[in-house]
């Protein structure tokens, strides 16, 4: 018993410093700007460029259209594939996970060649940075949606609604979308995550977003990068954090009225 | 005519190569009648109770409420309430707007909707649980959540869908009588899918069994139980010794098995062949003889089960294997193992099934 146990946190240690040593050490790098002292100068640096918030607003307002359009496509997708549609299943699955196939470089080539010349010329519009935004976190809504659709017993709460004379939009509306919070929210961060230091795309796009921004400070400077990754960390770090504490929030909910039978 | 009618319903499953789950299927129910569709798995039942609902659409045939063709009308608009087998509540509403649901749907003032949800939580007897969240009440308080819930839109039909098969046996018993007597004073039109013919016999006026699709028989519990039509129904509701016997006298109605003969009070005219299937009952057979019992077999015992208030005792009449139950009385003596004892039965317990 003893020994298991000793192996398991072994590993586990292991496993954390292999994550968590890199990262510690660029965290000391990054307050190494002044000679001699630690300091958080490389951070100040940062957040004063004015092409920090610039580019980071920018990407933040990617990131909300792509959560918009991504949620609008693939909760009702996914709900009538659960629903009516089950035998497109498979087919709706591999497209989502195309993004892991097809990476974002080829995607991009492709949207370029397709929307830079009439009928539809889309490049000069970030409509086609939101669009590629959308194919590439499919996987991540897709997935966070359908499990949470899964963990619902979707279609007997929509026949029971159906029975007590609700229509589709009362049904999506009132019944399957409260009781996917925390599956929409966890989507929805997965999304942000990803879009926020999204690099290709809007580079090749050439549009200001916060991915370019970071590379092209990495290029040019020493310890802003180091700065700039520990903050991108712990952006993503606060986003997967809500998600936790909204499914934390739930399930405590649950385990406080266990004993109330 | 009744108040529903399900006329020639046929349903098939897939294109190209269609199966089928219900068919020919006529039923006329009785506007306040509590009706049980009975059968094992995949008999088709739930099939009929959802094409009744509206979540099915009949292939062929129709189904007709109250004198209006529903048949191609969806679940929304038919006014049905419908109890699922897991309860289907809305998992982010409390229990007072999970009642309320159906009629804010049809949006009815919020103090009619507060008049009627609170009637709702009297029938059950939930009135305290109104702020409760589904997660926060056992199996036995959801289900009559659900119960509540789709009686509180005045339904004009309401469907039960196996609902007390997820629960315990003994809230399951407490349930049946519940909803049997919730059933009773709205005198509301019921239609309840199980298999657990207990369930079916004790809640229901009418019972309908079913197998592979199609009906075996219909009529009262007692008319189920006590003259089963058909060889499947008299070996699915309860239990039954199955015997091979031969006939003796076919005018006078004696009949041998295991070289004893016996009478079963009637002549077996319809019979053509030397050779019937007959059905006792365990509970008809005794080991005690008393003033209705005209006919008798020598047996050996074989095995004794012990199963609470009844006994089972197993004995062997020449090669044929038969089953009786006696009460457990410990004041009466039990036979042993190997013993020699007499069975006693009466003529009208003997069921001629068939060839």
């Amino acid at each position: 018993m003893k020994k298991s146990r000793f192996w398991a946190w072994f590993w586990i240690l292991l496993g954390a410093l292999y994550f968590l040593l890199p990262l510690f050490s660029t965290f000391l790098f990054s307050l190494k700007m002044k000679k001699g002292v630690l300091s958080f100068a490389a951070y100040q640096s940062v957040l004063k460029d004015p092409q920090f918030f610039k580019t980071f607003i920018f990407s933040l307002e990617m990131s909300v259209l792509t959560i918009i359009v991504g949620l609008a496509i693939i909760v009702p997708t996914a709900f009538w594939v659960r629903l009516r549609l089950k035998g497109l299943r498979p087919i709706v699955e591999f497209i989502t996970q195309m993004p892991f196939v097809v990476s974002p470089i080829v995607l991009v080539f492709g949207l370029i060649r397709l929307y830079s010349k009439p009928p539809v010329q889309l490049t000069r519009t970030p409509l086609l940075l939101v669009m590629g935004y959308v194919v590439l976190s499919l996987p991540y809504i897709y997935r966070s949606v359908d499990n949470g659709l899964m963990a619902m017993d979707v279609e007997r709460l929509t026949e029971a609604a159906e029975s007590l004379g609700a229509g589709w939009t009362t049904i999506l509306f009132k019944v399957i979308l409260p009781n996917l919070k925390s599956a929409l929210i966890s989507g929805t961060f997965l999304t942000f995550a990803i879009v926020i230091g999204e690099l290709t795309m809007a580079s090749m796009l050439a549009w200001p977003a916060f991915g370019p921004y970071m590379a092209l400070l990495g290029q040019n400077r020493a310890y802003e990068p180091a700065a700039l990754a520990i903050m991108s960390f712990a952006l993503t770090w606060a986003a997967m954090g809500v998600i936790q504490w909204v499914g934390r929030t739930s399930f405590v909910k649950q385990e406080q009225v266990g004993g109330i039978h | 005519m009744g108040f529903v009618e399900l006329i020639d319903v046929k349903k098939y499953f897939g294109k190209d190569n269609p199966v089928p789950a219900v068919t020919n299927f006529n039923l006329s129910v009785e506007k306040g009648e509590f009706v049980s569709l009975l059968g094992p798995s995949g008999c088709g039942k739930t099939t009929t109770l959802r094409m009744i609902a509206g979540f099915e659409t009949p292939t062929e045939g129709k189904i007709i409420i109250d004198g209006v063709d529903v048949t191609y009308l969806p679940p929304n608009k038919r006014n049905v309430g419908m109890v699922f087998q897991s309860y289907a509540l809305f998992p982010n509403m409390t229990v007072f707007d999970n009642i309320a649901f159906g009629l804010r749907v049809k949006k009815k003032s919020e103090s009619e909707i507060k008049k009627r949800v609170e009637e709702m939580l009297n029938l059950i007897h939930m009135t305290e649980f109104r702020t409760r969240y589904p997660h926060q009440l056992s199996g036995g308080q959801q289900q009559r959540v659900a119960l509540a819930r789709a009686l509180a839109i005045y339904p004009e039909v309401l469907l039960l869908d196996e609902p007390l098969s997820a629960l315990d046996a003994k809230i399951r018993v407490e349930l049946r009588s519940e909803i049997r007597a919730i059933q009773q004073k709205l005198r509301i039109t019921t239609i309840y899918v199980t298999h657990d013919q207990e369930e079916a016999l004790t809640m229901s006026d009418r019972v309908v069994v079913m197998n592979k699709g199609v009906i075996e028989q219909v009529g009262t519990p007692q008319e189920i139980y006590n003259n089963p039509k058909t060889q499947f129904v008299a070996s699915f509701v309860g239990t039954l010794n199955f015997l091979e016997a031969g006939v003796v006298e076919k005018n006078n109605g004696i009949l041998e098995v295991g070289g004893q003969k016996f009478s079963i009070g009637r002549a077996l005219s319809e019979f053509a062949s030397d050779k019937v299937t007959i059905a006792i009952r365990p509970e008809r057979l005794r080991i005690v003889p008393d003033e209705t019992c005209n006919n008798s077999f020598d047996a050996v015992v074989t095995r004794i089960t012990f199963m609470g208030a009844i006994v089972r005792i197993h004995v062997k009449i020449g090669d044929a294997l038969v089953a009786c139950d006696t009460f457990n009385n410990p004041k009466l003596g039990l036979p042993e193992i190997g013993d020699k004892i007499r069975v006693y039965f009466s003529t009208e317990d003997v069921l001629v099934l068939s060839v």
